[in-house]
């Protein structure tokens, strides 16, 4: 009892001071408070992750049809969806380049005024992106669009983040997606789609954890060849095999991830690294230009062009000026291409 | 906490922080004006349309001055956390100078400091943290009074305003850098 009287004696002291600490307080309370309520007025509700793509058989997943709404990465971004779910109004027929590709051709991030697609000066732009696909995905829709893209530039993005790594795995934290298989005692790659249905692939671990991993043995010399590029060679091959019996014209387009484009990002992507020495944040672009080479398709490595102020400081995506940087890209491979610009010579862009 | 807002703020956010702060300040133009209720009125919805507009018309300030209201209201938190900490620990040390619930001295001869206890029953250990026989009240801090009262520490629900508090102010485990429900896959 005689606890509880000294305890109650020091808390009523102690309420006093508590007192003035939250009136010195109040200020920052009712502005913060304000400013919730009147942010919630202004700022548009935003659609959730699981409204914008749906499943699709035999790809795995599909953007939604006629999404005319609102998203949230680092910021509020609108975004307007055909009827076939590919990102703006313009269709592909109304197109003079069309773009493949995977959240960054979707334009993640981006408002609609904003989207590179409709910065092209020059050129009419159609997108044929969607969230989180490998090449064997885009492949797949290269597929079924090639009647379509008679006499387009048809330019396929190569996110190096995780396009290479993510071809050979079998799912997307637990969708479902096709991947490429070495057909056994052989050279050849096939697309898998045999496991692709809705439910769960069954999973632990975190994702995204491999592919800085992964990137950063693309970028060191010593970890050796590595089977991802042998599996886009081959959906390259396929893929300008498609264009070339459609009369579309292919070019290659890597993205480089922000940590390939400064000193901090390779320190991120170097430790734990026993290869320091030799890494080269460039290798991956070497390697793709060798397979591009090999098959006669122009490259263009987007490194050359991006700086690591392109990027959204809190997602791995374009921000406006990247989005610009892309604009100037496919309006300079248009123009080159209109010029009857050589394979070899848009690879020296 | 109420104060601390999203860092770094979406497009919206120093708009809305500009409105508010036009709209407290017009209200304490309004009311230390020496005019007459008209007056206060006009006066009171001057300051905020001014600063309204600023926000609106220059964004750039407006989220300079988000960041440094947001920087102040941090440091604040953050003071006036370990300023209720401290009374806390006052709090128990005011407690203790009743003395010692537990027997400090050297037992008389012959006697033991042994207590008996009671066994556990073996659902006891399955879980420490969900054993059968603790039924929950519900919102935590009547789960600190039900300790406190089961245990014989009845003055210790004295720091249950002041624990409240702290948590509220508290912002070690808040997490700005992202609203829920984003799109992962890239």
């Amino acid at each position: 009892m005689t606890r509880l009287i000294f305890a109650a004696v020091a808390a009523l002291v102690g309420f006093v001071a508590m007192a003035t600490i939250l009136v010195l307080g109040l200020p920052f309370w009712l502005v913060g408070a304000t400013t919730r309520v009147f942010a919630r007025l202004f700022e548009p509700r935003w659609l959730p992750a699981t409204t914008l793509t749906e499943y699709a058989p035999v790809v795995g997943w599909k953007p939604r049809a006629n999404v005319d709404g609102y998203h949230c990465v680092d910021d509020v971004f609108h975004v307007t969806t055909d009827g076939d779910g590919w990102r703006g109004q313009r269709t592909i027929e109304d197109s003079d380049i069309v773009v493949l590709g995977d959240s960054f051709a979707w334009g993640y991030g981006i408002d609609d005024d904003h989207f590179f697609a409709n910065l092209v000066p020059a050129a009419r732009v159609k997108t044929i992106g969607v969230m989180g696909y490998n090449l064997a995905q885009e492949f797949l829709w290269l597929e079924r669009l090639a009647p379509r893209l008679s006499g387009k530039l048809v330019v396929w993005f190569i996110y190096l983040g995780n396009d290479l790594i993510d071809n050979v795995l079998t799912h997307k934290q637990g969708r479902r997606m096709p991947f490429m298989r070495q057909v056994h005692d052989t050279e050849d790659w096939e697309i898998v789609t045999s496991h692709v249905n809705p439910s769960r692939w069954p999973y632990t671990g975190t994702y995204g954890a491999i592919y800085y991993e992964a990137l950063a043995q693309y970028c060191t010399v010593g970890a050796g060849k590595r089977r991802e590029y042998a599996a886009c060679e081959s959906l390259l091959r396929r893929g300008m095999a498609l264009c070339d019996a459609v009369g579309a014209r292919l070019v290659i387009l890597t993205i480089p991830d922000k940590a390939q484009l400064s000193r901090a990002g390779h320190e991120l992507l170097m430790r734990g690294s026993r290869d320091r020495a030799s890494f080269d944040a460039d290798l991956p672009d070497h390697a793709i230009r060798g397979v591009c080479k090999r098959l006669q398709i122009p490259f263009v490595a987007g490194k050359q062009y991006f700086d690591v102020r392109d990027y959204k400081a809190r997602d791995v995506h374009w921000n406006e000026a990247g989005h610009r940087r892309m604009a100037g890209i496919l309006s300079e491979l248009y123009t080159g291409d209109r010029a009857g610009m050589t394979a070899s010579a848009m690879s020296t862009m | 906490m109420l104060g601390v807002l999203p860092s770094p703020p979406r497009r919206a956010w120093p708009r809305a922080f500009g409105l508010a702060v036009g709209v407290w300040a017009g209200l304490g133009v309004g009311v230390a004006a020496p005019l007459d209720p008209w007056g206060k009125a006009a006066a009171g919805l001057l300051t905020a349309s001014i600063a309204g507009l600023l926000s609106v018309l220059r964004p750039a300030e407006a989220t300079v001055a988000y960041r440094a209201w947001n920087k102040a209201a941090r440091m604040y938190e953050r003071a006036a956390c370990t300023a209720v900490l401290a009374l806390c620990y006052g709090v128990v040390a005011a407690a203790g100078c009743a003395g010692s619930s537990l027997r400090l001295q050297r037992p008389a001869p012959e006697r033991s400091l042994w207590y008996p206890k009671a066994t556990l029953s073996l659902d006891a250990y399955r879980s420490q943290a969900d054993r059968p026989g603790r039924p929950s009240t519900g919102h935590p801090w009547l789960e600190v009074v039900a300790w406190a009262r089961r245990s014989g520490n009845t003055w210790a629900v004295v720091l249950v305003p002041f624990l409240a508090l702290i948590g509220t102010l508290d912002d070690r485990e808040r997490d700005d850098a992202a609203p829920a429900g984003i799109y992962t896959l890239f």
